[in-house]
């Protein structure tokens, strides 16, 4: 008994062991065929946590293109610094428009590495992605566009990102021009053996052909994998051309397509190839599999329809939903976008516009406008030293203007909060719970006053919901229409997540933060169209609240029902909202959490 | 810098490079988003647009594009007269990549701090709007840029003017463009108030065709291998395009609209619900810049058609559970339209 369980375990020690050898293996080829290709591949993106691992990595992709520059992206970049900006200070000293350099091209002919890629925002993203696409500096040096020259930036991306939870993700416009993935995480320190860098060879990947036969299923793999974006196809052809030459082959064969497909976008093939009665359980994602190099060796010439077949097998296997990718769907990258929470309170204190409320002396975002008047306010008692401690030199009637006088206007932009309350008026406890809804949103409305808040309310009963008092400030105004409400009958709650919805886009469109509160007690039976079909409605109720997800709104669901049910917990987990229960809807705990709420939101 | 990559090389994606060839043909109509999924060609189409266009005249050294004949006041460079007056050039059309980081500065224009320190002097330094008068102004990700800055330019496109009124400066110059926006949704909406504003709004959609994709592989490949080549190959087809803009672009201005057509594109809104004429009249001249592409003097019922998702859909009150988007409602209101009339 012992014996099988040690058996076991160095199974898995063994099977542990292959897979950190066999990703280091897989590291290993991309970082090749990312020196081959240059920017034709886009760029490397690379999933791993800062460790020796990734760092030997790097170091060996660095050995591999010495001859261009490797430039390390700052953390908080903004356009400005990425394609040049104006430099102020070189600027004054020498009389006349000095500009930087932006980061972007410094990094021409070479590599530009991201660290924390998943951080970058995607105006910044954008901004590298055009440079991708055009090969010149994006420009934002003033002067007429024909005379000016358009400096040149070819660069190859190595994005590292270090994304703990699903919520974070590279920016899509960045992780859309990478084409090749690679994930360090479960490497082992020990496995990472670098090998000798290679002679520089020019593999000349541009003469070697694609024939059709190869092309469509790569092609048919890519889309029933979810990759449905034409780059990702440009990136699986150049990738397979480039392996092909680098394995000294002048076509691509299926070899080099299934190379391709990992290394991309993380399709692995089903570990059964050479093992056929193997094939009937897969491990789940890239568990085990055979290294990617024995193919070539092996299979040598006799391999073309053996390996054409390969394709189809793997393609039947893709499109069964045996094999995932390691790269998400962009689809459900997408959704991954929807949440973010936090910086609200930050962005509206130093907000873009709105109204001016102090003058800093540091900028309060990176390319703010100084304030002019203010500057030289602070630059003029210190005129008279400053020529003195200058020797005098120079005419008098020039401001000595030096870099701590610059003074920057700080804006602030209030953004109000919208809170909606979506309230179940069914069933027998409707009465009580809609008094006790009121009281709470009478006792928010109190207080909201100072801080510009609105309060609305969407009850659901019968056969739709009911916008009962659109967003006021109002309390007057709230009492007279709360005053009656009625209450009873059956659960449209479809309906009433779809008005909320609508109510919450709404608000948030005229700049407001809308904050849901959900109270219902279990699930809908009517659908929207006012019908009484539970299934139905259950689907649609499924589909609004994944909706409110994907839109990022604040949702906060109360149950209400007198023992806690699963109906409640699962359109939480659908809402992306935060659950309370109460088991009496109490006025006072209600606003006290919808006002934490709130206040957590930006101020 | 290579040439782009050629117009009439793009695979597909009809709706888009119609849409942006009426906008070629009728400025007037007020921009043209294009808003899709990743890698569907949207900047490549707009980027080999202004290389395909007819060059246009102007004046050397002319910042604002001034047409020879009619300098505007704020050109101190054409308004010289006599020896001084500059010669007469062919320009590219002007196609201006706004970057996304740009400043307000940037794009109306500002006090050329330059002159303002060395020779104290009181200068203009014109922006990107002026750069692209005539021309094409092409943000990528617009539903990215600034609020602020979205609402200068689309005021600017509407206007045709650009109105600076900062740092003691007061100028005024022609801003005549069409304002192309793309985007991916995914990534953010654009405001209603904002999207209103486009004449024409296109979803590309990627291409699902197997054989299409692949010609779409082996194309770029092909361009990437030599791009001169490829473009060279791609000369004549080209041409035929560039004829065919240059040709409807005299005659759109004749093209006729038959009441009986005004009438019904009048139903057709108003079946939508779409409120203002903003519509009705942006359809009126898709349909006219349609017609003269296709080179006849007349609008029809089926130029109509054609045009009409691109012209509403994006005015339509949106429904956030719509997911089929608001095409298939116009179809419908066309279907149900021409059930109620017969065909004219």
């Amino acid at each position: 008994m012992a014996m099988h369980e040690a058996d076991d375990i160095d199974g898995m020690c063994n099977s542990m062991h292959r897979q950190s050898e066999e990703r280091w293996h897989l590291a290993l080829t991309a970082a090749r065929i990312l020196a081959t290709g240059g920017p034709a591949v886009g760029g490397l993106w690379l999933t791993a946590r800062a460790s020796g691992v990734r760092d030997r990595f790097l170091a060996h992709l660095r050995s591999l293109t010495l001859s261009g520059p490797s430039v390390r992206l700052p953390p908080g970049v903004t356009a400005a610094t990425l394609g040049g900006h104006l430099d102020i200070a070189r600027s004054l000293a020498e009389g006349r428009m000095a500009w930087d350099s932006g980061i972007l091209a410094t990094a021409d002919g070479g590599m530009l590495v991201i660290p924390m890629a998943e951080r970058l925002e995607p105006g910044a993203a954008a901004v590298i992605a055009e440079a991708m696409d055009t090969q010149v500096c994006p420009s934002l040096r003033p002067g007429p566009d024909r005379t000016v020259t358009r400096v040149p930036c070819r660069f190859t991306v190595v994005a590292l990102d270090e994304a703990a939870d699903q919520e974070e993700a590279l920016p899509t416009a960045l992780a859309d021009r990478l084409g090749l993935h690679i994930n360090l995480d479960g490497v082992a320190l020990g496995s990472s053996v670098v090998p000798p860098v290679p002679p520089q060879t020019h593999d000349d990947w541009q003469s070697v052909g694609i024939a059709d036969g190869v092309l469509e299923p790569l092609c048919a793999i890519a889309t029933a994998a979810g990759h449905r974006s034409l780059r990702t196809l440009h990136h699986l052809s150049r990738v397979a051309r480039i392996h092909a030459a680098i394995s000294g082959r002048d076509a691509v064969g299926a070899e080099d397509a299934v190379a391709a497909l990992r290394l991309c976008i993380g399709v692995e093939p089903p570990q059964a190839q050479p093992k056929p009665d193997q094939q009937a359980a897969p491990p789940p994602p890239p568990a085990e599999n055979r290294a990617p190099s024995p193919p070539g060796p092996q299979e040598g010439e006799d391999g073309a329809e053996q390996a054409l077949d390969s394709l189809t097998e793997l393609l039947a296997a893709v499109e069964q939903g045996r094999i995932d990718g390691l790269s998400l769907a962009s689809v459900e990258r997408a959704a991954r976008h929807g949440r973010k929470s936090g910086k609200g309170g930050a962005a509206a204190r130093n907000a873009r516009r709105g109204r001016p409320f102090a003058t800093s002396s540091s900028p309060p975002f990176l390319d703010a406008r100084p304030d002019l008047l203010e500057t030289l306010r602070a630059a003029i008692p210190w005129q008279r030293f400053r020529a003195r401690l200058r020797g005098g030199s120079g005419d008098a009637a020039r401001l000595r203007i030096h870099k701590e006088d610059f003074r920057y206007r700080r804006r602030r932009h209030e953004q109000p909060s919208t809170a909606i309350f979506i309230v179940d008026a069914s069933g027998s406890t409707a009465l009580e719970r809609l008094g006790e809804t009121k009281g709470a949103i009478e006792q928010l409305l109190a207080d909201c006053y100072v801080r510009r808040d609105e309060v609305s309310l969407i009850a659901f009963r019968g056969k739709a919901a009911e916008i009962l008092m659109p967003p006021t400030r109002s309390l007057v105004s709230a009492k007279r229409r709360l005053s009656a409400m009625p209450g009873g009958g059956p659960t449209p709650l479809a309906s009433g997540l779809e008005r909320g919805l609508e109510m919450a886009l709404s608000a948030r469109r005229r700049g407001s933060t809308p904050i849901v509160v959900v109270m219902t007690d279990g699930s809908g039976n009517i659908a929207l169209d006012g019908t009484a079909d539970r299934a139905l409605a259950g689907r649609q109720t499924e589909r609004i609240a994944r909706l409110y997800r994907e839109h990022g709104l604040t949702c906060i669901c109360i149950d209400i029902a007198r023992r806690p049910r699963d109906s409640v917990t699962s359109l939480a987990g659908m809402l992306g909202a935060e659950l309370h229960l109460l088991r009496q809807a109490d006025a006072a705990r209600m606003s006290q959490i919808v006002r934490t709420t709130m206040h957590r939101a930006p101020p | 810098m290579p040439s782009p990559f050629p117009f009439s090389a793009i695979v597909g994606q009809e709706d888009m490079k119609k849409a942006l060839l009426m906008a070629a043909v009728e400025p007037l109509l007020g921009g043209v988003l294009v808003m899709g999924d990743r890698g569907t060609g949207k900047s490549t189409a707009v980027r080999a647009l202004a290389e395909l266009l007819p060059k246009i005249e102007t004046r050397a050294g002319c910042r604002y594009n001034c047409l020879p004949g009619d300098p505007q006041p704020a050109c101190a460079n054409c308004r010289a007269t006599g020896a001084a007056k500059p010669a007469t050039v062919k320009i590219r059309t002007p196609m201006v990549d706004l970057p996304l980081g740009v400043t307000e500065d940037r794009v109306c224009g500002s006090l050329d701090i330059e002159k303002a320190l060395v020779a104290g002097e009181r200068a203009f330094e014109p922006g990107l709007l002026a750069t692209a008068n005539r021309g094409f102004l092409y943000i990528d990700e617009v539903n990215l840029l600034e609020d602020h800055l979205v609402d200068l330019l689309l005021d600017a496109a509407a206007s045709g003017v650009n109105v600076v009124e900062r740092e003691g400066l007061s100028i005024r110059h022609a801003a005549r463009f069409v304002l192309v926006g793309s985007g991916n949704p995914e990534e953010g909406d654009l405001r209603p108030q904002l999207l209103d504003r486009f004449g024409l709004s296109v979803e590309v959609r990627t291409i699902m065709d197997l054989k299409m994709r692949i010609e779409v592989i082996r194309r770029r490949d092909a361009y990437e291998a030599n791009p001169d080549g490829f473009v060279a190959d791609r000369a004549k087809d080209e041409a035929a395009i560039r004829n065919n803009v240059v040709a409807a672009r005299k005659i759109v201005k004749k093209v006729e609209v038959p009441d009986a057509i005004l009438f019904r594109m009048s139903q057709l809104c108003m079946r939508l619900g779409i409120d203002g004429m903003r519509g009705e009249l942006t359809l009126l001249r898709a349909g006219r810049a349609a017609a003269a592409l296709a080179g006849r003097m007349t609008v029809t019922w089926t130029d109509i058609e054609e045009i009409a998702p691109m012209v509403l859909c994006h005015r339509l009150r949106r429904d956030p559970m719509d997911e089929a988007g608001t095409t298939p409602r116009i179809e419908r209101a066309l279907a149900a339209l021409d059930g109620g009339h017969g065909h004219a």
